[in-house]
């Protein structure tokens, strides 16, 4: 291979800053008074689970989403519509140039193949053998603008689709690695939803959908989520997700049927209520192994984490870790959740993630009386 | 007071008037009118004649005169000369033709001696003027031989002699200046009323110049001088210290302050730092690295990232390097200090653009820093130091190694940051293996043989080291968690020879051999790397005329490695990411081979006229990666309007400079494979003038013009231009008080690509102001100030944009094109006190306070947005800070 050596502080020093970013983050103190990403108070995507987070060529592989409407006006309920487009292979692996047209100055998008799916494959939207005729051979770009797509799109928690049999594809930069992407979009809308037009000056990232009200005006950011999801494929290996084995309430299994009732908090500032402590457990057997050809102290692991999400309530962290890529399983992984000062029920989302695409959630009911 | 001058050639010879009267008689005998005869003139080395000698008995009547000269202007010595360094005396014997009216008809020589003597002497010998030759009373026409012996002229030193008084330069009369020659000759002059001197008449050589004054520190050094060479040093004197040293109470002793005529640099633009101003420039805890990043044309760095940012260049294009020998990092953990300790530092040259051929490999600019040598003090002991502050502790050492010659200086530094972070991380929650620390150390063997060749061997490094566990996830980057590891080590052994062989022959080699070591993760991703550079260097400088010097030069850097790593792709510039950090599969790539990169470089250093320099040169680098040899023309030019005080110099160059691509840019796995190096085009143009006798201003103007630039990933597609104007006001340290203003107007833009805005470069700041002033109050106590005042740093507007479902995060929707948006205006007031205690005799105690941000601006370094883009608030960067420190001296 290639000279690395040399200068190589410039060459990590995108890394370099990162881990020094990571210790100010560390030193800091807050987050700039913002609520956590935990706090659900809004629509929201939480996540969508592959049922093969690795699938094989070939192999017909389901997302299902995790989402709730957290708004408390609604005055027309949100919606998860998918995109029925497959985006194989970007370059770069870089999601926005899916939308690109090929020829754009910044993006290369002639690498990325783009494959309709169900009604638009059979509407003929496409290009060459995946598909028919679409504009510059972009079927997004045969898709109309300012054209409400709700009755055009699939909709719904779930969506599936079929790999391609030659998904796989070698990488210029790391032939003997190669593997496959593909990224689905779907749009999480509490309105209609709309396409818009590419602008030549806009750059590559670039947000293709609009979601709008009746009048065509955009709604705000509590009102739609533009999810990706990437599914990836290998032709040596696997990957399962990881499996959630229970919930504890201080150190207790909890029924999930019934929740968790916590008793309010009577404090005047939030920082004196009562910490709860919560955590999840997840079973050994989901630390699996990270194939690498390069090493480093051993043999590396995923690295496994959960976000907790709620819509009544506040937890210390919005992310706790799990398991370590070479720690292994992390001792203290609770979160921290103080109860609300009110009577109220709500919902808590746990969802658990590996660095390699998968994913698990639970959902529990809490109660405070 | 001065010796006399003699005007060149003005040197009768004896010799020569003998071979005359031979001559003279053998023409007589023969009947030929060759009459002989000559005077001392002022402008040439004339033999003269003996009388002619006494007619022979008159076999007949006839009566025969010799010529009578009534006119010799003497010959000049030839310039070609003395561009060929003739030396010694010599004769040139002219056949001279004269008409009955004494007029000269013809003059030739028969035995040419070259090197511009025959010339010269014909041309003197055509303005003769003579009575002529008679016969019997009659004149007549008559032929002979006229001798002219040429001498080198006399070469001179002259100067001023001064001390300073508050902020003026008073003369010292009478003081007296000696020159002594190799042969232990000696001359001797003194200062005049007005501090003027000079020593004339040296023959071409090396001198021993020594200048005393009653009361006054002696000086000394060496002056080679060429025939005919004038030479020019001002010398400043400080008060001999009383002996011992018996300061007043709580009064630093006074520092020896030495300021000589130097040889203007090789660059447009070099800045010299003195040790009192690295040391106590206020908000930068006394580093002398830190301490360049007040200089004009220096951008100031984000909060935590000790970046050294220039003329608008990107931070990997600038090199630092310690004697000539590149090191891999100059500072500890973010910026907090310096990896040598100021204590070691002899001078920081610091070279903005337009630099010698000396320096190659990169488009930026230089760092070089010069090391000193172990100091030994009059009483011949071991004298040492400690010094600690909240950050770090260090200890110093070195003196002579009994009477061996050989001197030695060594000195350490540990920081303990990690008794104060490592609590705080784990109270944030962290498992803390390794605290943050970080280790330099260094030791040094030095020895001189008679001032002519010094050796030195010099050992230093540097490690700095963390290991944490965090167990909390960043839920908008959740790839940033778990184990974090870092670590950067490099150590280098450094041996240098420094030889003056002759006169005229100056030799300067370096080599180094060492370890860099970068150990860096986060999670499953990783850079490690170990690479053992070698980096021999050599220089040899010739005089090779008056006032024409050539450097000629070798600079070898060959680093075998070993690297393994496992990271995300990296980003291209001016595209956001594919996702959160770790959302990607990783590269990875595990590799051993060898960095090799040659360089020859020629400099002649042209002196044609008095006050002029020019300095052509040429570099040529070879890199391994690129397989491609890169020539570097480059031209500096100096010239002094006005030479003695106040100096006016004007200056220009122009330059084309490459850097090979960064060895991750030409790696398959991370870059791309076939690239070629970077260029950058050089323009720069400036004034200097003083003002007073420690006030000087400078401006410089340049443009940078970036062609060829390597774009992550897509090639040599990129351009970019930076241009500007630096002024520097500065006043130079003296008994009380040093400061500078300085201030950089500069625009920096790059372009990624064809069909690609122009954007601003990252680091593009509009306006950098600095004024800087310290100043020695007395009874030991220093107080000082720095104001800085900057644009503000650029960032990339985010707003909402998408959200990844896989990994449960946000992926806000950058701005196009990037860094579009200015935080507010930088600035900050940072003070300084120093006080210091002489306690006995030999141990001096000195204590500070740094107090960084003095009037805590909460100053804009970043934006801070919530987890969906949707909210940003300023970040700010470090609040009023104020730092301790204590120094012990022995």
């Amino acid at each position: 291979m290639k000279s690395l050596g040399r200068r190589a502080p410039a060459a990590a020093t995108l890394f370099v800053v990162l881990v020094l970013a990571v210790l100010a983050a560390l030193v800091a103190c807050g987050g700039g008074g913002f609520d956590p990403q935990s706090k659900v108070d809004s629509v929201r995507l939480f996540v969508v689970k592959a049922d093969k987070p690795y699938a094989k060529p070939g192999e017909t592989v389901t997302l299902e989403a995790l989402l709730t409407d957290a708004r408390r006006e609604r005055p027309r309920a949100a919606k998860l519509y998918w995109i029925p487009i497959l985006c194989l292979n970007p370059q770069d692996d870089l999601y926005y140039l899916c939308f690109a047209n090929p020829g754009d100055a910044s993006n290369q998008a002639g690498a990325t193949r783009l494959i309709p799916l169900g009604s638009f494959a059979d509407a003929g939207a496409g290009a060459g053998a995946d598909g028919g005729a679409a504009a510059n051979g972009n079927p997004f770009a045969a898709i109309p603008t300012g054209v409400d797509l709700g009755p055009f799109l699939p909709q719904g928690p779930t969506f599936s689709f079929r790999l391609p049999d030659d998904a796989v594809k070698v990488r210029p930069q790391d032939p003997e690695h190669p593997y496959g992407l593909a990224v689905i979009f779907n749009v999480l809308c509490a309105g209609s939803l709309q396409f818009l037009p590419r602008n030549p000056a806009g750059g590559a990232q670039q947000v293709p959908v609009v979601c709008a009200d009746d009048n065509g005006v955009a709604l705000p950011a509590s009102d739609y989520v533009i999810g990706i999801t990437r599914v990836y494929s290998f032709p040596d290996r696997i990957n399962t997700n990881p499996v959630l084995e229970k919930v504890t309430f201080e150190g207790n299994d909890i029924d999930l049927a019934q929740g968790i009732t916590f008793e309010k908090c009577t404090a005047a500032k939030e920082a004196d209520c009562k910490e709860n402590k919560i955590d999840v457990r997840v079973s050994d057997s989901s630390w699996e192994a990270n194939p690498a050809d390069v090493t480093r102290d051993g043999e590396l692991h995923e690295q496994i984490w959960v976000d907790y999400y709620s819509d009544i309530g506040t937890f210390d962290d919005e992310a706790r870790l799990l398991f370590d890529t070479r720690v292994g399983r992390v001792s203290d992984s609770e979160v921290k959740f103080r109860a609300p000062k009110s009577v109220a029920d709500g919902t808590m989302w746990a969802v658990v993630h590996d660095n390699r695409g998968g994913s698990s959630w639970i959902v529990v009911p809490f109660h405070v009386r | 007071m001065i010796s006399a001058l003699r005007r060149p050639g003005g040197k009768r010879n004896q010799r020569g008037r003998g071979v005359a009267s031979a001559l003279l008689v053998a023409c007589t005998a023969l009947g030929a009118s060759w009459p002989t005869s000559a005077q001392a003139q002022p402008g040439g080395s004339v033999v003269k004649p003996q009388d002619p000698a006494p007619p022979p008995p008159p076999p007949t009547q006839t009566v025969i005169t010799s010529p009578l000269v009534k006119k010799d202007d003497g010959a000049t010595y030839p310039a070609q000369a003395l561009a060929d360094k003739v030396k010694g005396p010599v004769t040139v014997v002219v056949k001279v033709e004269i008409d009955a009216s004494g007029v000269v008809q013809n003059a030739t020589v028969d035995n040419p001696v070259g090197h511009g003597f025959d010339e010269a002497a014909i041309a003197a010998a055509k303005k003769l003027e003579y009575e002529p030759a008679k016969r019997n009373g009659t004149p007549i026409a008559s032929r002979f031989l006229h001798t002219y012996v040429f001498t080198p002229p006399g070469s001179r030193i002259v100067g001023k002699v001064a001390t300073e008084r508050g902020k003026k330069d008073v003369p010292l009369e009478g003081a007296v200046i000696t020159v002594t020659a190799a042969d232990g000759a000696t001359f001797k002059a003194a200062a005049a009323a007005d501090g003027t001197y000079h020593v004339d008449d040296l023959p071409a050589g090396t001198y021993t110049v020594t200048v005393a004054a009653e009361g006054y520190v002696e000086q000394a050094y060496e002056q080679a001088l060429e025939a005919g060479e004038e030479a020019r040093a001002d010398l400043r004197h400080s008060k001999v210290e009383e002996a011992p040293p018996p300061p007043k109470p709580g009064e630093a002793p006074v520092e020896e302050v030495r300021v000589r005529g130097t040889r203007p640099p090789r660059e447009i633009v070099k800045r010299t730092l003195e040790q009192r101003e690295l040391s106590r420039i206020p908000g930068t805890n006394g580093d002398a690295l830190r301490a360049i990043q007040n200089l004009p044309g220096v951008a100031r760095p984000p909060a935590i990232a000790g970046l050294l940012i220039v003329r608008g260049a990107a931070p990997n294009e600038t090199n630092v390097y310690i004697d000539g020998t590149l090191v891999p990092i100059v500072y500890h953990f973010g910026g907090l200090s310096s990896v040598i300790p100021t204590e070691m530092i002899e001078k920081l040259d610091f070279y903005p653009g337009n630099f010698s051929t000396y320096y190659g490999r990169v488009t930026g600019a230089i760092v070089d820093v010069g090391v000193k040598d172990p100091k030994v003090r009059p009483d011949k002991k071991i004298h040492g130091l400690a010094q600690a502050d909240l950050i770090d502790a260090r200890v110093l050492a070195e003196g002579p190694i009994a009477n061996t010659g050989w001197n030695f200086a060594v000195a350490g530094r540990r920081s303990y940051v990690d008794l104060w972070l490592k609590p705080v991380l784990t109270r944030a929650g962290a498992g803390v293996t390794t605290a943050p620390v970080y280790y330099d150390y260094q030791a040094m063997l030095q020895k001189d043989w008679g001032g002519k060749h010094s050796f030195r061997l010099f050992f230093f490094g540097s490690d700095d080291r963390l290991e944490i566990l965090t167990r909390t996830v960043n839920g908008s980057n959740p790839g940033i968690g778990g184990n974090i590891t870092f670590g950067t080590a490099f150590y280098r052994l450094q041996a240098r020879y420094v030889g003056k062989l002759s006169d005229d022959t100056e030799v300067r080699l370096t080599a180094a051999i060492g370890k860099d070591a970068i150990d860096v993760s986060i999670g499953d991703n990783f850079f490690v790397l170990s690479s053992y550079p070698i980096n021999p260097r050599a220089e040899l400088s010739q005089r090779i005329a008056a006032g024409v010097r050539n450097n000629f030069g070798l600079d070898i850097l060959y680093a075998p490695y070993t690297v393994d790593v496992r990271l995300p792709a990296p980003p291209r510039p001016g595209t956001p990411p594919a996702g959160p950090f770790g959302a990607q599969p990783p590269l990875q790539v595990s590799d051993s081979d060898a960095v090799y990169r040659p360089a020859l470089y020629d400099e002649i250093e042209l002196t044609p006229f008095s006050g002029t320099r020019i300095v052509p040169g040429v570099r040529l680098d070879y890199a391994k990666d690129t397989r491609a040899w890169d020539v570097q023309p480059r031209l500096v030019v100096r010239q002094d309007l006005h030479r003695d005080f106040p100096r006016t110099t004007v200056k220009g160059g122009v330059g084309r400079f490459t850097q090979p691509p960064q060895p991750q840019e030409t790696n398959r796995t991370f870059g791309l494979a076939g690239l070629t190096s970077n260029i950058a085009y050089h323009y720069g143009t400036g004034v200097e003038q003083e003002l007073t006798r420690q006030v000087e201003v400078s401006v410089e103007g340049f443009y940078r013009q970036y062609d060829n630039r390597v774009v992550q990933r897509l090639g040599n597609v990129g351009e970019g231009r930076a241009f500007g104007l630096e002024t520097l006001l500065r006043y130079k340290p003296d008994d009380r008080f040093f400061g500078f203003l300085a201030y950089t107007l500069s625009r920096s833009v790059r372009k990624d690509g064809p069909g690609e805005p122009e954007r601003l470069f990252n680091f593009d700041q509009t306006h950098i102001l600095t004024a800087i002033g310290s100043y020695r109050l007395g009874n030991g106590w220093e107080l000082g100030a720095r104001f800085r005042f900057v644009s503000g740093s650029l960032n990339t507007p985010q707003t909402y944009g998408f959200y990844d479902a896989t990994v449960g995060s946000y992926i806000g929707l950058a701005q196009f094109p990037p860094f579009g948006r200015r935080n507010p205006p930088f600035h900050q007031l940072d003070v300084r006190v120093d006080k210091s205690w002489q306690v006995t005799k030999d141990f001096k105690l000195s204590a500070y306070l740094d107090i960084y941000n003095a009037y805590n601006q909460a100053n804009v370094e970043g934006v801070s947005y919530n987890y969906n883009q949707t909210l940003s608030t300023n970040a700010t960067g470090i609040p009023f800070l104020p730092s301790i420190g204590m120094r012990g001296e022995l």
